[in-house]
C-alpha cells in the first residue's frame, strides 16, 4: 500500500500498564485481558490520513520490565514518536516516569515527539494518580498529555493520531530532516519530494546527545 | 512446570514446517533409490522468509531486517518451540540484505517399522547461510524430513536395543548413521540451487531420541552443553584452520586436478617470496605437526591452499568454513578453481547418553551461529545464561527465551558512533577506554532445556512397561479362561 509518509513510533513505560494492549487496540481494534509478558520487541502498523495524506504508523512496542531496559534503549534510535505510558490505579508506574524519560531524551533524536499517557482509565474507582498530576507532569516536561483505555478504546486512536499530527507539523515547519532516516521518517514511495524539510530545521542535527548515527 | 504445556506442544509442533505428518507411511525405497541412483533432483525455490516457529508476517519480516537498530526478534508465542525452548536472533550490521541464518524445531512419533511401538522424537536444527539466503532456507525446511525418513529405515528392533554385549552393531551407532546420511542428501539437493548462486550453510542439529541426545555440527557454528558448574562444546569448528590437514592432504592427493597448478598444499613457516627460491625453508606436508627443511623451487610460491589463522582462515583465500551445505558453484577468487571439492557436507556427531547425566531443570545445550562465538566465549555465554535462568520469576519457559535475548544483545553489543561495540566488562570506568567491537554478523541462539526431555523419557518408559504388563496380564487371563 502506498503511503505519503512512515513515521516510526515506539511505546514506553512499567511493565503491565498496557503498552501491548493499546498497541492491539489501535491495530486490530480488539482487546485482549491477558497479555503475555512481552520479552523482546513487537511491532505493529496502521495507515492514518492526515491532512488528506496516507501516513503509515510502524509501532514498536516494547518490554516493560527492569531487566530489558538496556536492550529497550537501542531501539529509541530512528523513532519519530513516542508513547510513554503508565498505569492510573499503580503509583509507583507513575513515580518512574522520570527515569523512562531520562532513558528516551538520551537515546533518542532530540525532535522525537514524546505523548504520555495514562491507560487504564476505566478503572476510575480504582485510580491512583489523578488525571491533574499527569497533566501537570506533561506540562512540566513539554509533554502532550492524553488518558486512555486500551480496554473501551477510549482516546486510542486519538493518542496515536494526534502523536503523528504534531510530527508531521514538524515536518511541514521544516524541523525534522525528512531525508535522515535516524529521524524515524520515511518518504512514501509514491511521494513526490515537494514538502519542505529538506534543508535540516533549526536545532535539527545540533543536539549531540549521543543519539542518531550520522 | 512443563506439564501443562505439553499437550497443547503435541499438537503444536507435530508436523513439520511444511505441515506435513512424516509416519510409517512414507516409502522407504524411493529414498535409497536416491541416495544410491545420483538422480539429480530439483527443489522448489521457496521465497525468503524467518523461521516458522516467530510467526512473522512478511511485513514484521521487513522490519526486523532494520540493519541500523538491528532488534533482537524472539518468539511471540514461546509454546511453537518444543519445552518453550529459548530463541532470539538478529541481523546483521549491511553485510547483507536479509538474515542468512535459519532455524527450526520439530516433535513427533517415529513409528518403528518392525517394532510395534513408536518413539518420541524431538529434533532442533540451526545454518548459519553464506552468499545467499536459499540454501540455508532450503535446509531449513527439509533436513528434519530426510533425517526421519533416515531414521525410519533402521530396524526398530535394533534402534531399541541397549548395551548389550552380544550385539555388535547398537542403535545409536545407527541413528549417527542416519543423520551422517541425511546431512550427505541434503547437500546433494541443494546442488542446483548452490550452482545457481544459492551459497551455502553451515548446519547444527540436535536430537532428541530414546534417552539420547545426539548433537551434529558441520561448520563453523557450534552447539555447547551447559550445566550447573560446567560447560563444554559437543560440536567442533570446522575452519580452513581447523581442517587444515584434511583439506591440503586432498589438495597433496589430486594436486593436478583440484588446484590446477595454482595452489601449493605445502605449508610453510614463512611465506616465501621470489627472492627466497634456492634459499633452506622450513615448510611441512599435509598431517604433519613438526617441521622440515626444503631447498625453495618455483612451485612453492604458489597461492597457499589454506592460508591465515582461526577465524581468518581461508581455501584458495576465498571461504572460511570447510563443512556445510551447498557452495557446489563456488570458485576461488581470482583463478576460478572449483572449491568445492574441499568441502565436506558430513558432520561430525556426538551422542550424550542423559539417563546417566544426573540434570537438573536449568542445564540446557545452546546452539548458535558464528555471530555469538565470534565474540563470546563458551564461558562468557554459559555465565550470561546462568544469571539469566536463576530467578524464579518469571517462570522458566519466559527464562529461556531472555537468555537467548541476553546472548543476542551481549554478542550485537551497542552502537556507538558507528561502530557496534560490546558492553564494557568495567561499567564505571568506561568511559575513556575503547570498547571492543561486537559482531556485525547475524546472530541467532537457541537454548534447549535437557530436564523436560528426561522426563518424557522416563514417562515413556513407564508407560511401555504398563502395556507390556497389561499384555502380559490379559495373556494370562485369556489362557486361565481357556483352562
Amino acid at each position: 500500500m502506498s503511503y505519503a509518509y512512515l513515521f516510526k513510533y515506539i511505546i514506553i513505560g512499567d511493565t503491565g500498564v498496557g503498552k501491548s494492549c493499546l498497541l492491539l487496540q489501535f491495530t486490530d481494534k480488539r482487546f485482549q485481558p491477558v497479555h503475555d509478558l512481552t520479552i523482546g520487541v513487537e511491532f505493529g502498523a496502521r495507515m492514518i490520513t492526515i491532512d488528506g495524506k496516507q501516513i503509515k504508523l510502524q509501532i514498536w512496542d516494547t518490554a516493560g520490565q527492569e531487566a530489558f531496559r538496556s536492550i529497550t534503549r537501542s531501539y529509541y534510535r530512528g523513532a519519530a514518536g513516542a508513547l510513554l505510558v503508565y498505569d492510573i490505579t499503580r503509583r509507583e508506574t507513575f513515580n518512574h516516569l522520570t527515569t523512562w524519560l531520562e532513558d528516551a531524551r538520551q537515546h533518542s533524536n532530540s525532535n522525537m515527539v514524546i505523548m504520555l499517557i495514562g491507560n487504564k482509565s476505566d478503572l476510575d474507582a480504582r485510580r491512583e494518580v489523578k488525571r491533574e498530576e499527569g497533566e501537570a507532569f506533561a506540562r512540566e516536561h513539554g509533554l502532550v498529555f492524553m488518558e486512555t483505555s486500551a480496554k473501551t478504546a477510549a482516546n486510542v486512536e486519538e493518542a496515536f493520531i494526534n502523536t503523528a499530527k504534531e510530527i508531521y507539523e514538524k515536518i511541514q515547519e521544516g524541523v525534522f530532516d525528512i531525508n535522515n532516516e535516524a529521524n524515524g521518517i520515511k518518504i512514501g514511495p509514491s511521494h513526490s519530494p515537494t514538502i519542505p524539510g529538506g534543508i535540516s530545521g533549526p536545532g535539527g542535527q545540533g543536539s549531540a546527545q549521543g543519539g542518531g548515527c550520522c | 512446570m512443563f506439564g501443562r504445556f505439553k499437550y497443547a506442544l503435541m499438537s503444536a509442533v507435530g508436523g513439520s514446517e511444511l505441515g506435513l505428518q512424516y509416519n510409517n507411511e512414507s516409502d522407504n525405497e524411493t529414498v535409497t533409490d536416491v541416495i544410491n541412483s545420483n538422480i539429480p533432483i530439483t527443489i522448489e525455490t521457496k521465497p525468503y522468509s524467518r523461521p516458522s516457529f516467530l510467526g512473522l508476517t512478511n511485513e514484521e519480516t521487513q522490519v526486523s531486517a532494520d540493519h541500523k537498530v538491528r532488534p533482537i526478534i524472539v518468539p511471540r508465542d514461546l509454546s511453537r518451540l518444543p519445552w518453550c525452548a529459548g530463541y532470539a536472533e538478529c541481523i546483521n550490521a549491511g553485510k547483507s540484505t536479509w538474515n542468512e541464518d535459519q532455524a527450526t524445531a520439530v516433535r513427533g512419533d517415529l513409528k518403528l517399522t518392525d517394532a510395534n511401538t513408536s518413539l518420541p522424537y524431538v529434533m532442533f536444527s540451526m545454518f548459519d547461510g553464506h552468499a545467499g539466503y536459499q540454501v540455508a532456507l532450503t535446509a531449513r525446511l527439509h533436513l528434519h524430513r530426510i533425517i526421519l525418513e533416515r531414521l525410519m529405515a533402521i530396524p526398530g528392533e535394533i534402534l531399541l536395543s541397549e548395551n548389550n554385549e552380544a550385539t555388535v552393531i547398537q542403535g545409536k551407532d545407527l541413528i549417527v548413521g542416519a543423520i551422517e546420511l541425511a546431512y550427505r542428501q541434503m547437500d546433494q539437493m541443494v546442488e542446483h540451487q548452490a550452482q545457481k548462486g544459492g551459497g551455502g550453510c553451515t548446519s547444527l542439529t540436535v536430537l532428541f531420541l530414546h534417552g539420547k541426545l545426539y548433537a551434529a555440527g558441520a561448520g563453523d557454528s557450534r552447539t555447547i552443553m551447559i550445566l550447573e558448574d560446567s560447560e563444554r562444546a559437543l560440536t567442533r569448528d570446522h575452519t580452513p584452520d581447523s581442517e587444515s590437514s584434511r583439506v591440503r592432504a586432498l589438495g597433496y592427493l589430486k594436486s593436478g586436478e583440484l588446484l590446477k597448478g595454482h595452489f601449493t598444499s605445502l605449508e610453510f613457516k614463512k611465506r616465501p617470496l621470489q627472492r627466497d627460491i634456492g634459499s633452506t625453508v622450513l615448510y611441512r606436508e599435509p598431517y604433519m605437526t613438526g617441521w622440515a627443511y626444503k631447498i625453495l623451487s618455483q612451485p612453492d610460491l604458489r597461492l597457499p591452499l589454506v592460508s591465515g589463522q582461526g577465524k581468518r582462515s581461508r581455501v584458495m583465500g576465498t571461504i572460511g568454513v570447510t563443512r556445510g551445505f551447498g557452495d557446489h558453484g563456488l570458485k576461488a577468487a581470482n583463478t576460478g578453481v572449483n572449491i568445492k571439492p574441499f568441502l565436506s557436507s558430513q558432520p561430525e556427531v556426538q551422542s550424550i547418553n542423559l539417563e546417566e547425566c544426573n540434570l537438573n531443570e536449568r542445564d540446557c545445550i545452546v546452539l548458535a551461529t558464528d555471530g555469538l562465538w565470534d565474540v563470546i566465549s563458551d564461558k562468557t555465554a554459559a555465565n550470561i545464561l546462568r544469571k539469566t535462568l536463576a530467578p524464579d520469576t518469571p517462570s522458566l519457559e519466559y527464562r529461556l527465551t531472555m537468555g537467548a535475548q541476553e546472548l543476542v544483545q551481549a554478542a550485537r553489543g551497542r552502537l556507538v558512533g558507528r561502530v557496534w561495540r560490546l558492553k564494557s566488562e568495567m561499567q564505571e570506568n568506561g568511559e575513556d577506554e575503547i570498547l571492543p567491537m561486537a559482531s556485525v554478523d547475524d546472530i541467532s541462539v537457541m537454548v534447549v532445556p535437557l530436564y523436560p526431555y528426561l522426563c518424557e523419557h522416563k514417562q515413556w518408559i513407564k508407560t511401555q512397561q504398563q502395556e507390556k504388563r497389561h499384555l502380559i496380564n490379559s495373556l494370562e487371563l485369556s489362557t486361565s479362561d481357556a483352562t
